[in-house]
């Protein structure tokens, strides 16, 4: 099998307060290659978080199947197997950190997985130093910033290496420096060390920066694709509860006011700088 | 008010205390609360006394910064100093007021109590002064692993504790947090009688109950997550190793004790 | 600098000279505020921007006398809310504040008892605890019906509104809100915005909206103030203090992808004016230049 996650017609079913039966997911395809970076979307409520809860087996799919790594998630005996392949970060860095010591947090994992002591201590540190945490690694987390903290917890599971790492949200806590460092990080693992990267988040700038980008709604995925090809459609994703980045609504609302005929797909700063100034600068020579 | 709980702080360095074994400082703890106990003349106090100040020197923590973990002791230790002070029958007689006595017995007694509990405190405060918890609850657990066998969820203990005192200072943080948010809704916690200031908690209890259970629920799922099975073919980074540091401490503190309770049975 | 936004008029609430440390003479004592000077209008909604640390939430806890000065004095309405004669208890009411994550301060059985808690601390008949009870209900757009249910079976956004509307009761002159939009989708962000500007709008309460989004605040506030450091970093309309994005780039906050866009323009040589903050400020400001021509 090629995949790193596979969702095969995953359904996920729950009951609420009132005993009503809702269905979280329905009925979602979606196949994660390995070494991917994926972005997933979607207003609250849309089942991402849920989505990602099926990628290590926290949750067990009601209908359909996951496979994680070519392991089925319905299988008990693959659950150790699944999760030392799949880890997972979550939004809140405060109630995923175990242990009073970054370092000894770090460790924690490993620990679990009976690694020998000399080569806990070689992973803590290369992942440490990777997340740019390495001069913290005797303080307490609790006197850290919420990025840091953030940091710390993805060396956690960076250090047990993992295949792929989902994360639930990671930066929504965070203020736009500790977004910032986080998303650093997120790109050196995957660059560096090839690992397969399933991001959840509503944050469109982050999601941006993903090789791919898949929008669930209402537990339905609805929009799969890259981010050029997701985020031209402004008026689609904003009938979903998202936005289109800024770059393209502008040339969106040229296009419409000046009947310029721009090419709407720039997602970064650079590349709608590049049309407007070529607009500009023909408009005069 | 709430942040200055300084009981139970770990302050990291590089000292001879630092670097020794847990267990090790568990053991010559309880060794020296037993000889603390044991002596009661001036002489082995005062070896008792040099000893103990000599470790807050080997720690190289402040001496000030060690006393501050008195700070919450000082009404017992002012209770206890008076009552032993007005409740020790003697011979000598050095002041009297009706039913109330002070003799000269009764003044060394407190004084001794009070110089006990001081050393006792201290002692305990320099253990968890210069051990993080970590390795406390790693040195406990190592200590009691014989109990396994018995079937004591040892590890199990260890675990809570440490996770406890990882959580006391965000639940703190949040109880902070919720009393201010409450306060800006006119939250009134000082005034009133027993039963108003009561009710006046549940605003800030039920908030910090929910919150602590969801904490919780995200915190074993993350454990999960991160391959936690209880002590099952578990590793530790740290090892506890004895070494030259323990050798030292150990051989120290012998020789000080040692000394303390030789003269102490010498003179009784 | 309060000059330029003085009138005759008196100001609700003044900052004079506010300085705040913590744990002072103690190893750990840290600067968090330092002479910060601030005037606030009736029925002004002001935007108070910086990132973490920069002592924005410090700021405004000294508001409604959570916290005390170390030095300096805030006056609501003239009167200097730390002196003697204060009944702090009282202006707690006339200033709302509503923290990060409120939902997580809800603690009553039904979502009608837990908006009245503020109103019954005041010693409102229970009438007019009902009546403000609906009326906030009404302000935050939740329907009446959800009086009756528990708050911890509500969605997060349902929550925050009801947390909002249980500083709403209280009836405040000031509402000081403290990242309103952490950790929503944008749809959700979109909502709350809209019912802060229904409260700035149709009630005239006077707004202070703590943010980390320079995008988020130019949008919504009249004015802003950047705190950078405990200090006054920049402070005026919005159009003005974008006039200085890059300084505002420089110190880490982060511009609006337009603002972004505009000065990458201005960088490669285009005369075009970088204090967009909206998309609709940029369009225009293009088509200016376009029209105008941008001499080859």
């Amino acid at each position: 099998m090629s995949f790193m996650i596979q969702a095969d017609d995953l359904t996920y079913r729950y009951t609420d307060f009132s005993h009503a039966a809702h269905l979280a997911l329905d009925e979602v395809n979606l196949h994660i290659p390995y070494g991917q970076f994926a972005a997933i979307l979607g207003r609250n409520g849309s089942g991402k978080s849920t989505f990602a809860r099926h990628c290590n087996a926290i949750a067990l799919p009601s209908g359909g199947k996951v496979w994680v790594d070519g392991m089925d998630t319905m299988d008990a005996d693959k659950l150790w197997d699944i999760r030392s392949a799949c880890s997972m970060v979550f939004q809140n860095p405060d109630n995923q950190i175990v242990a009073t010591v970054v370092e000894e947090d770090v460790a924690f994992g490993l620990e679990n997985m009976g690694i020998a002591p000399q080569e806990i201590r070689r992973r803590v540190d290369a992942a440490l130093k990777l997340v740019g945490m390495y001069e913290y690694r005797m303080h307490a987390p609790h006197l850290l910033s919420g990025g840091q903290k953030q940091r710390v917890a993805i060396a956690g599971v960076l250090a047990m290496e993992p295949k792929c790492i989902v994360l639930d949200e990671p930066t929504a806590m965070l203020d736009p420096q500790g977004r910032a460092d986080v998303m650093r990080v997120l790109h050196t693992l995957h660059e560096e060390k090839h690992i397969t990267i399933v991001l959840i988040t509503h944050h469109m700038d982050e999601a941006v920066q993903a090789q791919r980008v898949a929008v669930l709604d209402g537990g339905h995925l609805v929009i799969d694709g890259t981010p050029r090809e997701v985020f031209s459609q402004s008026k689609r994703l904003h009938s979903l509860g998202l936005a289109a980045p800024q770059s393209v609504q502008l040339l969106e609302t040229l296009n419409a006011a000046a009947h310029t005929g721009l090419q709407t797909d720039a997602l970064t700063v650079e590349e709608c700088a590049d049309r407007l100034e070529a607009w500009l600068r023909g408009g005069n020579c | 008010m709430l942040k200055d709980i300084t009981l139970g702080q770990y302050f990291p360095g590089n000292s001879l205390l630092h670097r020794a074994d847990p267990r090790t400082k568990i053991l010559l703890v309880m060794a020296v609360i037993v000889a603390l106990f044991v002596c009661s003349t001036w002489i082995p106090f005062v070896i008792l006394t040099v000893f103990i100040v000599g470790m807050v020197y080997a720690s190289k923590l402040r001496l000030r910064m060690v006393m501050r973990g008195l700070k919450p002791l000082i009404f017992i230790l002012v209770f206890t100093a008076v009552l032993n002070l007005f409740m020790t029958s003697g011979d000598t007689v050095l002041w009297r007021a009706g039913p109330l006595s002070i003799t000269s017995a009764g003044v060394n007694k407190s004084i001794l109590i009070v110089v006990r509990l001081v050393l006792l405190v201290i002692s305990a405060s320099l253990l968890t002064y210069t051990t993080s918890p970590i390795q406390l609850t790693d040195g406990l657990e190592r200590l009691l692993s014989p109990l396994k066998k018995l079937h004591a969820p040892v590890h199990e203990l260890a675990m809570m504790m440490s996770l406890a005192l990882r959580f006391i200072p965000t639940l703190v943080e949040e109880t902070d947090r919720i009393m201010c948010a409450q306060r800006a809704r006119g939250a009134d916690f000082d005034n009133g009688g027993l039963l108003r200031r009561a009710k006046a908690l549940i605003p800030i209890l039920v908030p910090l109950f929910v919150s602590a259970f969801r904490r919780a629920d995200e915190l074993a799922t993350a454990m999960e997550c991160r391959l936690y099975r209880g002590d099952t073919g578990r590793t530790r980074l740290r090892q506890l190793k004895f070494g030259g540091a323990d050798a030292a401490c150990a051989a120290l503190t012998i020789c000080f004790l040692g000394a303390a309770i030789a003269l102490q049975l010498i003179m009784a | 600098m309060d000059m330029i936004y003085g009138t005759p008029e008196q100001p609700i609430l003044e900052v004079r000279d506010l300085s705040h440390v913590y744990s002072k003479g103690t190893p750990f004592e840290r600067k968090a505020l330092d002479h910060v000077n601030l005037s606030v209008k009736k029925g002004e909604l002001i935007a108070i921007i910086g990132h973490t640390g920069s002592g924005k939430s410090t700021l405004i806890q000294h508001f409604n006398g959570l916290l005390k000065p170390s030095a300096g004095q805030v006056f609501f309405h003239g009167q200097d809310i730390f002196a003697k004669s204060a009944d702090l208890q009282k202006i707690r009411f006339q200033i709302g504040l509503v923290f990060q994550y409120p939902e997580y301060q809800l603690f009553e059985e039904t979502v009608g008892q837990d908006i009245a808690y503020g109103p019954m601390n005041m010693g409102l008949e229970h009438e007019e605890v009902t009546r403000r009870v609906n009326d906030a209900l009404d302000a935050v757009g939740l329907p009446q019906a959800i009086s009756e249910k528990s708050p911890f079976e509500l969605s997060g956004g349902q929550k925050r509104r009801v947390a909002l509307a249980g500083v709403i009761a209280m009836q405040p002159e000031i509402l000081v809100l403290d990242e309103p939009t952490a950790g929503l989708d944008p749809a959700g962000r979109e909502e709350m915005f809209d019912l802060i500007r229904g409260l700035h709008e149709k009630r005239g309460t006077t707004i202070l909206l703590v943010t980390h989004s320079m995008e988020d605040a130019a949008r919504m506030a009249s004015r802003l103030v950047v705190l950078k450091e405990g200090s006054i970093f920049l402070t005026g309309a919005p159009s003005e203090v974008f006039t200085q994005a890059e300084a505002l780039e420089r110190s880490g906050l982060s511009v609006p992808q337009v603002t972004k866009i505009m000065l990458e323009l201005r960088r490669r040589g285009i005369p075009v004016k970088t204090n967009c903050f909206t998309v609709e400020q940029a369009l225009d400001e293009l088509l200016r230049c376009r029209t105008g021509g941008i001499g080859c």
